[in-house]
C-alpha cells in the first residue's frame, strides 16, 4: 500500500557508505555490490510497474476489441443478376443453404431454380387452367399461396432435403402437391392472399373483389409423446370498410391485419367478440405490410416513403390497440417491398426507385442501405438463416450475401429506454436471452449499472462507518494487549471466501431477516443507546471497583452489550409486531406504507458485503492511524488537549489521506464483488432505490450469463461491454480518489 | 467457478445443520418432533403415487469390450442428477472411462459442443435455430438430437400452501409481465387466487431460473407465450435452489423439473384453461398429454453424417436408451421414454 511504500529509502544510505573504509582509492567491493543490487532492484521494481500498467492497458484493449464489432454495419454483397422466369414473381423463397431459389410467377407457376446459375430444377402450375392468378405470397419459408380470379386459393409446400454424400451436403428440392383451400370456390375473384404456418397448423387469408376478407384456419394439435394428432378446421368471414391492398395473418392464427389504399390500417382480432375491425388512419396509402419475427410487430411502408413499426399495446383498463411505436428514416420513393427475417427482427425494405435498406426494429438501426441489384423487383426474401437474400423481378433475380452479426446492438438499445413489443412504453429492461429466437432480446444495461451502484452504496453505507470507527478505536483507544488480538482477527475476516458469505446471506440470513425485520430499525436505535448507557454506568462505578478489573475490559464488555442489545431487539420483535403492526411488520409495511419487501434485498446484501469489505477498510485505516507520528500526538497531549480532542483534531486530519484510500479500496472491492451479489441480491434487474428491494449488478450478470453466451455472439460482446463499463467505472472512481488523496497528502505533509 | 455444485454442497450443509425458521416459527427442515430430518422427498412421493414402470419392450444394455476414454458433458441443470447417475452406472460397466459432468443450464450446452469442450450436450429444451446455425457454421452439419427422458415441468409452492390448482393463464399472470396467455389482471397476492385467511394478504414471491436455463426458456415459451418475466422474479442459479427457496418462503412459488421435487414443496396441479381439469402430476397424465407443460429432455451430440459416433459416446447413449438407463430416469423422478421413442432415437446414434 502507498503509505508503506513512501517511506522506503530512495538510494543507498549515506551513513552506511561513509562507514565503509575506502580501500585502494576506488569504491569498495561492498559498495559496488550494493550498487549493483540497487540497480537490479530498481530494474525489477520499474519493470514490475511497467508490466502492471501494460497489463491494465492490455485488458482495456482486449475489452475494447471485443466490444467494437457490436456497432459495425452489416456487409451486403450482391451477386450478378441471373435470368429468371419472364413473369413478374408474386413470391420468392430460398432454402437454408441458399442452393435453390423458388419463385411463384405471376403466371401461376412455381419454379425452383438453382441459385448459382439460374437453371430450372422443377416446376408446377398452381392455378387452374382457365383461371387467371391474382394475389400470391410465401407460406412461412416453406411454400406459397396463390389466389385466382375464380375465387380459388391454393397452397403448395416446397421441401428442401439435405443428404450427405462423401462428407458433402447435397440439397435436393421438391415441389409438393397443390392443396386447394376451401375459401369459396366460384365466389368473387381473389385480390390478395396471405398465409402463415406454425408447426403443423396453417392459416390462409384472402381478400376478394367484393370487399370481404375470408380466413381459413386449420389447427393441428399433436401429443408429442404418442404422436396422435387432432385437427380442427374453421372459417371466418370479415367485412372490410374499403378495398384491401395488403393483408396478413399471424402464426398464432389470432390476428388479421389489412391495409387499404386510402391509408387506413385494419386489425381484426379473431378471438374477440367485436364484429368489426379496429381502424387506424395512417396518412399516405399503405403500400407494403409485414410482420416481424414473433408476429407481434407490424412494419408499415407507405406511398410517401414513410416506414414505421406498430404493435399492440394493452394498457391496464383499456382494450388493446395498435400504436405507432417507432419510425425509420423516410425512403425516397414509395415503399414497395418488405421482407422479414426468420432469425431476428431484421427486415429488408425497398422503394420504387430501387433503393434498399436492411433495418432492425428494436435497436432502430439501419444496418445497411444501398441500391438493390434488381431495381424493379416484385418479390424479395431474406434467407432462413439470415445470411443472404434473393431479390426477384420479371425476367431476372439476384442473390445477395449478408453478413450482419450484431443487429440488435446499438447505443440506444443499451443505454436509452426502448419500447419493446407488448410493453406500455419505453423502458430500461435487461432480459437477454430465452429458449426461443422469437422473444425479443432486451439488452438495456442501465438496470445493471444501477444495480451495481446501489449494491456498492448500500454495502459502503454499512461498512465505512463501522470500519473507520473500529480502526480509530483500535489504534487510538484500545488496550495494546487486546489490540494484538483484535487486529489480526479482523484482518483474517478478509480471507473469508465470498461464496460462503453469499451463501449464508442468501439462504440463511435472508429468511431470518425477513421474519425478524423489525429488529433492524429497532437495533439502529437500541444499540447506540445501550452502549451509551453501559459506558455511563461504567463511569459511575467507584474507582475502587474499577481498578479491580484488568485494563481494556471495557472493549470486551461493550461486545457483550452490543450482542445483548441485538438479542433484545430480536426477542422484542414478536411482541412488538403483535402489539403495533398486526402481527407481521413486513405485511404492515406493504399494506400501510406501500413498501414492497423482497426477501433478498439490500439490507441482507449490505450486511454480507459489509462483512467482506470491513476488514479491508479496517486494515488500511488502522495502518494509517498508527502511522501518525507519535510526536504529534504527544505534542497535542502535552499542550493540554484531551484524548478525544487529539484524535479528532490532530490524528484524523493527518491520517485522512490514508483513510480516504481505505474507503476507496473498499469501494473497489464492493463494486467488483460477484458471488455475494449473485446469491444474496435476487438478481432482479429492477431500478428501484428502496433498500428492501433486490437488484442485479454488472459483475453478477457477467458471471451468470457468460457460460451461455456463444463465443463472438451479441450476448458475449454485450457482456464484454458490461465488463468495459465496470472497468471504466472503477477506473474513473479510483483516479478521482487518487487525485483527492494526493491533495490531502500534500496538505498534511508538513505535519 | 462452479456456482451450482457449491450451492448444492452448502445447501445440504444448511439443511442438516441449521434448522431454519419460517415466518411463523415452524421448523421446516426437521420433523415435527424436532428429531432427525423427515425421509427424503423422493421416497415420500414415490410411495404416494402409483409406481412408474419402464416399458418392457425396451431392451437391456449389453456391455461391449474395449471402451475407454473420456466423456465430458456440459449443459442442463435439470438433467444434471440423471446424467450423474447414468455416468455412475456407466463407469460401473466400463471402469476405464472417465466422465465429467457440468450442469449450469441448457444454454451452456451449445457453446461447449461448438467449442468441442464437451461431447454430450444435455438440454431441457430444443436448440434454438440460431444456436444450431452456429454449430452448422463450424461443422457443416446440424447437431444430432437424442431424446432421453420425459419431464413434467412443475410449478412448486410451499408445502403448507392450500392452493388446489392453477391454470396456465394464472401462472402466466404470476410470472409474466405481459399476460400473453390471456390472464385478465396481474396476480400479486395469494388472495387474488382465492386463498383466504392468513394467505389472503400474503404476497406471491416468485423464484425462477437464470436465462442460461432451458427450463427458463421452455417456461417462457410455453407458459408466458414468449412474454417477458416480471423483473421481480428472483433468478436462482440452479433448480435445487429454486426448490430450496420455495421451501424457505411461505409465499413462494417457483418452477423446476419434476425430478427436483422435495418434501418441502408441493407441485400444483395445472390446467390448460378454465374449462379443462387439472390432472395430478403423474405418468398417466403426462403420457396422455393431459398435463399441459410436459416436455422431452434431450442430449445433443456432434455426429458427422454417415460416420459412427465416438465409441464411448455411442455406448453411453445406448446405455441411456436401454432398460437400465431408463430405470435411472424413474429413480430420479422423471418419466421414461416409450419404446417407440427409444427405437427411433437408437437409430439416430448408429
Amino acid at each position: 500500500m502507498p503509505t508503506t511504500l513512501e517511506r522506503s529509502p530512495d538510494g543507498p544510505n549515506p551513513s552506511a557508505e561513509a562507514a565503509a573504509p575506502p580501500r585502494g582509492g576506488g569504491p569498495s567491493r561492498r559498495l559496488r555490490t550494493r550498487r549493483r543490487r540497487d540497480s537490479l532492484a530498481r530494474v525489477v521494481v520499474v519493470s514490475g510497474g511497467v508490466l502492471i500498467i501494460a497489463s491494465v492497458l492490455g485488458i482495456l484493449f482486449f475489452l475494447v476489441v471485443e466490444v467494437v464489432p457490436l456497432l459495425a454495419p452489416a456487409k451486403v454483397v450482391a451477386h450478378a443478376p441471373l435470368n429468371g422466369p419472364a413473369s413478374a414473381p408474386l413470391g420468392v423463397l430460398t432454402d437454408e443453404s441458399r442452393t435453390f431459389v423458388a419463385l411463384l410467377g405471376g403466371d401461376g407457376v412455381v419454379r425452383v431454380v438453382r441459385a448459382d446459375d439460374g437453371s430450372l430444377v422443377a416446376e408446377k402450375a398452381l392455378a387452374k387452367p382457365a383461371a387467371r392468378p391474382a394475389g400470391g405470397a410465401t407460406l412461412g419459408n416453406a411454400g406459397f399461396v396463390l389466389g385466382d380470379d375464380h375465387g380459388g386459393v391454393v397452397t403448395v409446400a416446397i421441401a428442401f432435403e439435405t443428404a450427405y454424400r462423401d462428407d458433402r451436403a447435397v440439397v435436393s428440392a421438391k415441389i409438393g402437391d397443390r392443396v386447394p383451400i376451401a375459401i369459396d370456390e366460384g365466389g368473387a375473384p381473389v385480390v390478395r392472399c396471405a398465409a402463415s404456418l406454425h408447426g403443423l397448423s396453417a392459416a390462409v387469408v384472402a381478400t376478394r373483389a367484393d370487399g370481404r376478407v375470408v380466413v381459413a384456419l386449420s389447427s393441428v394439435e399433436e401429443n408429442p409423446f404418442s404422436g396422435e394428432k387432432s385437427t380442427q378446421v374453421s372459417r371466418h368471414e370479415l367485412d372490410s370498410p374499403a378495398a384491401v391492398d395488403a393483408v396478413l395473418i399471424d402464426r398464432r392464427r389470432e390476428d388479421v391485419y389489412a391495409a387499404t389504399a386510402d391509408g387506413r390500417l385494419l386489425w381484426w382480432s379473431l378471438g374477440s367478440s367485436e364484429p368489426g375491425p379496429q381502424v387506424y388512419s395512417v396518412g399516405a396509402p399503405v403500400t407494403a405490410l409485414s410482420l416481424l419475427l414473433g408476429d407481434q410487430a407490424l412494419v408499415l411502408g407507405q406511398a410517401d416513403g414513410a416506414l414505421s413499426i406498430w404493435f399492440r399495446v394493452a394498457r391496464s383498463g383499456e382494450r388493446p390497440r395498435l400504436e405507432r411505436v417507432r419510425d425509420f428514416p423516410r425512403l425516397d420513393g414509395a415503399v414497395r417491398l418488405l421482407a422479414p427475417s426468420a432469425r431476428d427482427r431484421t427486415f429488408w425494405v425497398q422503394d420504387d426507385a430501387g433503393h434498399a435498406a436492411l433495418c432492425y426494429s428494436t435497436s432502430e438501426r439501419v444496418l445497411w442501405s444501398g441500391d438493390s441489384p434488381a431495381k424493379a423487383a416484385s418479390a424479395v426474401a431474406l434467407s432462413p438463416k439470415m445470411d443472404g437474400a434473393v431479390v426477384a423481378a420479371a425476367g431476372s433475380f439476384a442473390a445477395l450475401e449478408i453478413d450482419s452479426r450484431h443487429p440488435e446492438a446499438s447505443l440506444s438499445a443499451y443505454f436509452r429506454p426502448v419500447w419493446y413489443e407488448g410493453y406500455d412504453g419505453p423502458e430500461h429492461v435487461w432480459q437477454s436471452s430465452s429458449g426461443s429466437d422469437e422473444s425479443e432480446p432486451k439488452l438495456g444495461l442501465m438496470p445493471l449499472v444501477f444495480g451495481t451502484l446501489k449494491a456498492t452504496l448500500f454495502s459502503l453505507l454499512f461498512a465505512v462507518p463501522l470500519a473507520l470507527l473500529a480502526a480509530m478505536y483500535t489504534s487510538q483507544f484500545m488496550h495494546w494487549k487486546l489490540k494484538r488480538v483484535v487486529k489480526p482477527v479482523v484482518e483474517i475476516m478478509a480471507s473469508l471466501p465470498s461464496v460462503v458469505l453469499g451463501f449464508l446471506a442468501g439462504l440463511w440470513l435472508a429468511p431470518r431477516v425477513a421474519s425478524f425485520f423489525l429488529a433492524v430499525p429497532l437495533a439502529l436505535v437500541v444499540v447506540p443507546v445501550a452502549i451509551l448507557a453501559a459506558s455511563a454506568l461504567g463511569q459511575r462505578l467507584p474507582a475502587r471497583v474499577r481498578h479491580r478489573f484488568p485494563d481494556g475490559i471495557g472493549s470486551i464488555v461493550s461486545i457483550g452489550v452490543v450482542a445483548l442489545a441485538i438479542g433484545l431487539c430480536v426477542l422484542a420483535c414478536r411482541p412488538l409486531e403483535a402489539a403495533c403492526f398486526g402481527g407481521d411488520f413486513v405485511a404492515w409495511l406493504r399494506s400501510s406504507l406501500g413498501i414492497a419487501y423482497d426477501s433478498k434485498n439490500c439490507v441482507v446484501l449490505g450486511l454480507a458485503m459489509g462483512v467482506a469489505v470491513v476488514p479491508i477498510i479496517f486494515a488500511i485505516a488502522e495502518e494509517s492511524f498508527s502511522n501518525v507520528p507519535r510526536t504529534l500526538v504527544s505534542g497535542s497531549l502535552a499542550l493540554g488537549a484531551d484524548r478525544w480532542h487529539t484524535v479528532t483534531r490532530v490524528v484524523l486530519p493527518t491520517a485522512s489521506a490514508g483513510l480516504f484510500s481505505a474507503v476507496m479500496i473498499g469501494f473497489g472491492r464492493a463494486i467488483g464483488e460477484t458471488m455475494i451479489v449473485v446469491m444474496a441480491s435476487g438478481n432482479t434487474p429492477i431500478m428501484d432505490w428502496s433498500m428492501l428491494r433486490g437488484l442485479r449488478s454488472l459483475s453478477a450478470n457477467i458471471a451468470t450469463e457468460i457460460p451461455e453466451a456463444p463465443d463472438g455472439g451479441t450476448l458475449y460482446r454485450t457482456l464484454f461491454l458490461a465488463a468495459l463499463l465496470l472497468f471504466t467505472l472503477t477506473f474513473a472512481v479510483n483516479t478521482a480518489a487518487e487525485l483527492v488523496r494526493q491533495h490531502l497528502r500534500q496538505k498534511y505533509a508538513r505535519l | 467457478m462452479n456456482v451450482r455444485s457449491t450451492w448444492l454442497v452448502l445447501a445440504a450443509l444448511a439443511l442438516s445443520a441449521l434448522p431454519a425458521r419460517s415466518a411463523h416459527g415452524q421448523s421446516t427442515a426437521r420433523g415435527p418432533d424436532g428429531q432427525a430430518p423427515a425421509p427424503t422427498a423422493k421416497a415420500l412421493t414415490k410411495e404416494a403415487e402409483e409406481k412408474v414402470t419402464v416399458d418392457e419392450a425396451i431392451g437391456t444394455y449389453k456391455p461391449v469390450s474395449g471402451i475407454s476414454g473420456n466423456l465430458s458433458s456440459v449443459g442442463s441443470d435439470t438433467l444434471n442428477n440423471v446424467m450423474t447417475m447414468w455416468a455412475e452406472s456407466f463407469k460401473g460397466l466400463y471402469p476405464s472411462v472417465r466422465v465429467q459432468i457440468e450442469g449450469k443450464g441448457s444454454g451452456t450446452a451449445p457453446p461447449a459442443l461448438i467449442a468441442g469442450t464437451s461431447q454430450l450436450g444435455p438440454m431441457s429444451r430444443e436448440m434454438k435455430p440460431s444456436e444450431s446455425d452456429e454449430f452448422e457454421k463450424k461443422f457443416g452439419y446440424k447437431p444430432t438430437l437424442v431424446k432421453v427422458a420425459i419431464d413434467a415441468l412443475a410449478v412448486y409452492v410451499h408445502k403448507d400452501n392450500p392452493i388446489q390448482k392453477l391454470t396456465l393463464a394464472q401462472v402466466d399472470a404470476i410470472f409474466g409481465k405481459q399476460r400473453k396467455a390471456g390472464g385478465a389482471k396481474d396476480l400479486t397476492t395469494w388472495g387474488e387466487l382465492g386463498l383466504t385467511g392468513e394467505w389472503a394478504a400474503l404476497p406471491i414471491s416468485m423464484y425462477g431460473r437464470n436465462s442460461a436455463s432451458g427450463t427458463y426458456g421452455f417456461f417462457k415459451e410455453h407458459v408466458l407465450k414468449n412474454g417477458d418475466y416480471k423483473d421481480t422474479v428472483k433468478e436462482q442459479p440452479g433448480s435445487a435452489s429454486v426448490v430450496l427457496s420455495v421451501t424457505e418462503d411461505r409465499g413462494g412459488v417457483g418452477y423446476s423439473g419434476i425430478g427436483y421435487r422435495t418434501s418441502g414443496v408441493r407441485a400444483v396441479p395445472l390446467a390448460k384453461d378454465d374449462a379443462s381439469e387439472a390432472p395430478a402430476v403423474n405418468a398417466a397424465s403426462v403420457y396422455a398429454n393431459k398435463y399441459p407443460i410436459a416436455r422431452y429432455l434431450y442430449v445433443y451430440v456432434n455426429k458427422a453424417p454417415n460416420r459412427p459416433l465416438d465409441p464411448p459416446v455411442k455406448e453411453f447413449l445406448s446405455f441411456v436408451l436401454s432398460q437400465q438407463g431408463q430405470q435411472v430416469v424413474v429413480k430420479d423422478g422423471y418419466f421414461p421414454l416409450l419404446s417407440k421413442d427409444v427405437s427411433a432415437e437408437t437409430k439416430k446414434i448408429q
